[in-house]
């Protein structure tokens, strides 16, 4: 085996090479383990000259080719060029094929669907024999889940306000530091990717220890420009561009990614994050800290511009009951957690070995944190956190907020395939929560309307709902699940801006039940789209905020 | 028999928390125990008026105390959830614990010292809990026409009647009710000129007095018996603020034997 080249001469022999057309018994998967891949001419490039890397090579080929150091990159994106198609495919099917149980690629089973019927076929036949009774049954039932769903977030807000454990030190050596991956997915958001480079660059993590992927689609050229002229300015970006395809969802793009992936761990960030300087730092100490089976981070999510008007105030208020409590509570309880969208903080070959995220599925981030505590996994949470941009119009909300009800139908649809198997996985307490928290979250939003309904109908509208006694005793049931869930979720919004000291917000949280309303209405139309557009991913417009979008 | 079991149940657990409080607070086991057998000699005046509603009135102000005391030191949710339940707990145990909360509530909201939104924020945190439940309670009332109350009158009821009070009229008696309960809770104030805390308590114990007050004018008094248990659950809660220094346990046992013998005498008192 030949000697290593420089940089220039690597340059020039892969610029002015055609790849290998017959690379024997070699695959893609040798290559990325590797980091290598054979030219013409004999010749072979390299990103890993490490002794162990080198000695491998020269058992695998022994004298017969010449070796050209090269970055990674350019290795990285030799490869992908080459096995395009294989990479996209299994961006797209790798889960489904490999364990189609997990994925969202089928909506309902056929199980599941004779479930739904007959169970809706039973309500039909009681409605129709006993209209009254049942009719208020049905309103009690969901009076008690709305009840159930606050409840247990009020307890999971009780156990997540304990003082956490002071975090590990990470004052660490940067030589001790691992290589830390960057995913950055972007779909039209050539805007906010000046703001976008700021953050990045202001993390406080050694340049030659970063390796930040801005994943752009390939049509989608304003976003692609930009990114490229970012990656031509500073070696620590590179560009990934993912072939178009189907289902367009972010987790397909981020899978695509995956390969190509450097870093001991990866986090995922959003184009309009600012993640907090130090966040790399903490997380590597904390993974250091924990054991090996937490094979994932969560950082708290927030905004910065909470103050823009009531959506962005409400949101907010949603955002801090969510991360600075509901999740930590989860965490202690050892319940499984839905991650939320971004600075999700991975051991990269966790990740990996799950088969990384389901395209299929619109709430991805959800569905891996269960899929990861389904294989023994743990999630935690990390104390830092990565402001975000609030959507600040009804319209942007609406279709995120949708998104995220199906996405969370998918994921509980997809896990309740097989009750007692989950039950098995996640253990009593994991299963009860994962209905509350996952399947009460939609539930609850549809309920909602419902009891509201019944208190209208009977309160103003004169239709007597009590001349049954069983029907008075459920008629009571929806009206107090109505005023005790509602007067829960407003306190509970009331109180989830108290540990960032946000109490200016706190008489936002009175106005959590027409909030609610809002939530319920995303919820008609998450399940609409269930069934007719199941693995549409509604896009989030990003930078249409007027304050505090500066790093 | 139900009142009686449930008077026996609270006076327990308040027994049993003030010991808590105390070992909390760095006292030993038998200075605790000692402060908590005095502490019982003053539950024990529950018994000259309704036992029940005097010792969870006691309880819910004791609960009240020591979570304002807490939330002081820790502001956390956890500290405004506990500090707001048992304001609305104050409501339900006594029916002047609604004017209890109208001067407590602001005065700990005042003391947060953040700005004005901050302040307001804490003020509809804290009094959240109390309105609804309140809210909740009338329409019950109303859908469910049901007085817990009423079925709460036991067996240990005035069992003891040494003070005469309340054989005057409404207005003179709860006025002279509250001067003698400024009286009986020396230690509060004592203690509270000499220790930040202890401020707390007496915000707490000052409600007490001016809702007790309030309540002659509107021609409404209670038996002062109603009242002596709450005064000597916050005043242990102020002698536990006694700084550790040579002596402590003296001196607290010395301030609440005193405490002891002044309530019993007020309530002795031959008006």
């Amino acid at each position: 085996m030949g000697s290593v080249g420089d940089g220039a001469q690597s340059k020039r022999a892969f610029s002015g090479s055609r790849l290998q057309p017959a690379l024997g018994s070699a695959g893609p998967d040798e290559f990325l383990a590797h980091l290598y891949f054979p030219l013409d001419h004999g010749f072979l490039i390299t990103g890993d000259t490490g002794p162990a890397n080198m000695a491998w090579l020269q058992a695998r080929y022994g004298n017969a080719v010449r070796v050209i150091s090269c970055p990674p990159r350019v290795v990285l994106a030799a490869i992908e060029r080459k096995f395009r198609e294989v990479f996209q495919h299994r961006a797209v099917e790798g889960l489904a094929e490999s364990e189609p149980q997990f994925s969202a690629s089928t909506v309902i089973t056929r199980g599941q669907s004779v479930a739904l019927a007959v169970s809706l076929g039973v309500v039909f036949v009681l409605l129709f024999a006993a209209p009254q009774i049942s009719s208020m049954a049905l309103a009690g039932i969901c009076g008690v889940l709305f009840m159930a769903n606050a409840v247990f977030r009020a307890v999971l807000l009780w156990i997540g306000a304990e003082e956490p454990p002071p975090a590990p030190t990470f004052q660490s050596e940067d030589a001790s530091l691992p290589i830390y991956s960057i995913l950055v997915p972007l779909y039209r958001e050539a805007n906010v990717m000046p703001a976008l480079m700021r953050a990045l660059q202001a993390l406080d993590y050694p340049k030659d220890r970063l390796d930040i992927k801005l994943i752009v689609e390939v049509d989608d050229r304003d976003t692609a420009i930009v990114a490229d002229a970012i990656a031509a300015r500073d070696s620590r970006f590179s560009v990934i561009r993912v072939p178009s395809g189907t289902p367009r969802t972010k987790p397909r793009a981020c899978n695509y990614a995956m390969p190509f992936v450097l870093g001991e761990f990866t986090v995922i960030f959003d184009a309009e994050d600012r993640p907090e300087p130090d966040q790399l730092r903490k997380a590597v100490a904390t993974f250091r800290a924990a054991p090996g089976d937490v094979a994932c981070l969560q950082a708290r999510l927030n905004f910065y511009n909470a103050d823009e008007n009531w959506l962005t105030r409400m949101f907010a208020l949603d955002y801090a009951l969510w991360f600075d409590y509901l999740l930590p509570g989860l965490d202690r309880l050892n319940i499984p957690m839905p991650l939320g969208g971004t600075s999700n903080h991975f051991r990269t070959a966790a990740l990996r070995a799950i088969h990384c995220w389901d395209p299929y599925n619109v709430t991805e981030d959800a569905d891996i944190g269960i899929r990861l505590a389904r294989v023994g996994l743990r999630v935690r949470t990390l104390d830092s956190t990565t402001f975000e941009e609030a959507t600040n119009n009804f319209g942007n909300w609406l279709r995120q907020r949708s998104r995220w009800l199906k996405g969370y139908m998918q994921t509980w649809l997809v896990h309740m395939r097989s009750p007692l198997t989950l039950l098995r996985n996640a253990g009593l307490a994991g299963f009860i929560g994962f209905q509350l928290f996952v399947g009460g979250t939609f539930i609850s939003a549809l309920a909602n309307p419902v009891l509201w309904a019944i208190f209208l109908l009977s309160k103003f509208f004169g239709v007597h709902l009590l001349s049954a006694p069983a029907a008075a005793v459920a008629a009571h049931v929806s009206i107090v699940g109505l005023a005790a869930g509602n007067g829960m979720f407003a306190y509970l919004a009331m109180l989830a801006p108290f540990r960032r000291g946000w109490l200016e917000l706190t008489p936002y949280g009175l106005t959590a039940p027409f909030y609610w309303l809002l939530i319920s209405a995303a919820g008609a139309r998450a399940l609409w789209q269930l069934f007719s557009r199941p693995w549409y991913w509604e896009k989030t417009s990003h930078g249409l905020c007027k304050i505090g979008g500066g790093v | 028999m139900t009142s009686a079991i449930l008077s026996l149940a609270t006076w327990i657990l308040l027994v049993g928390l003030a010991l808590r409080h105390l070992r909390a607070a760095g006292y030993s086991l038998h200075v605790g125990a000692v402060l908590v057998a005095l502490f019982s000699l003053q539950l024990a005046a529950a018994f000259s008026a309704n036992t029940l509603h005097a010792l969870l009135l006691a309880l819910a102000l004791f609960l009240m105390a020591k979570a304002a005391l807490e939330f002081a030191v820790m502001h956390s949710a956890r500290g405004v959830i506990a500090l707001s339940l048992s304001l609305a707990a104050v409501q339900v145990a006594s029916p002047a614990g609604l004017m209890v909360s109208a001067v407590v509530v602001p005065s700990l909201a005042a003391s947060h010292g953040a700005s004005r939104g901050k302040n307001a924020g804490l003020l509809l945190l804290l009094l959240f809990t109390p309105l609804v439940s309140a809210a909740i309670f009338a329409y019950l009332a109303r859908e469910f026409p049901f007085d817990p109350w009423a079925h709460m009158a036991g067996p240990l009821d005035h069992l003891l009647q040494p003070q005469l009070f309340d054989r005057m009229n409404p207005r003179r008696g709860g006025l002279i009710n509250a001067i003698a309960l400024i009286a009986g809770a020396f230690p509060i104030w004592w203690m509270a000129l000499n220790y930040r805390r202890a401020r707390i308590v007496a915000v707490i114990a000052s409600a007490m007095v001016i809702a007790i007050a309030v309540a002659a004018w509107m021609q409404r008094s209670y038996p002062l018996g109603a009242f002596v248990p709450a005064v000597g659950g916050l005043s242990l809660l102020a002698i536990a603020e006694i700084e550790d220094a040579p002596h402590r346990a003296q001196r607290a046992i010395a301030i609440a034997s005193a405490s002891v013998m002044v309530s019993w005498l007020l309530l002795m008192a031959p008006l």
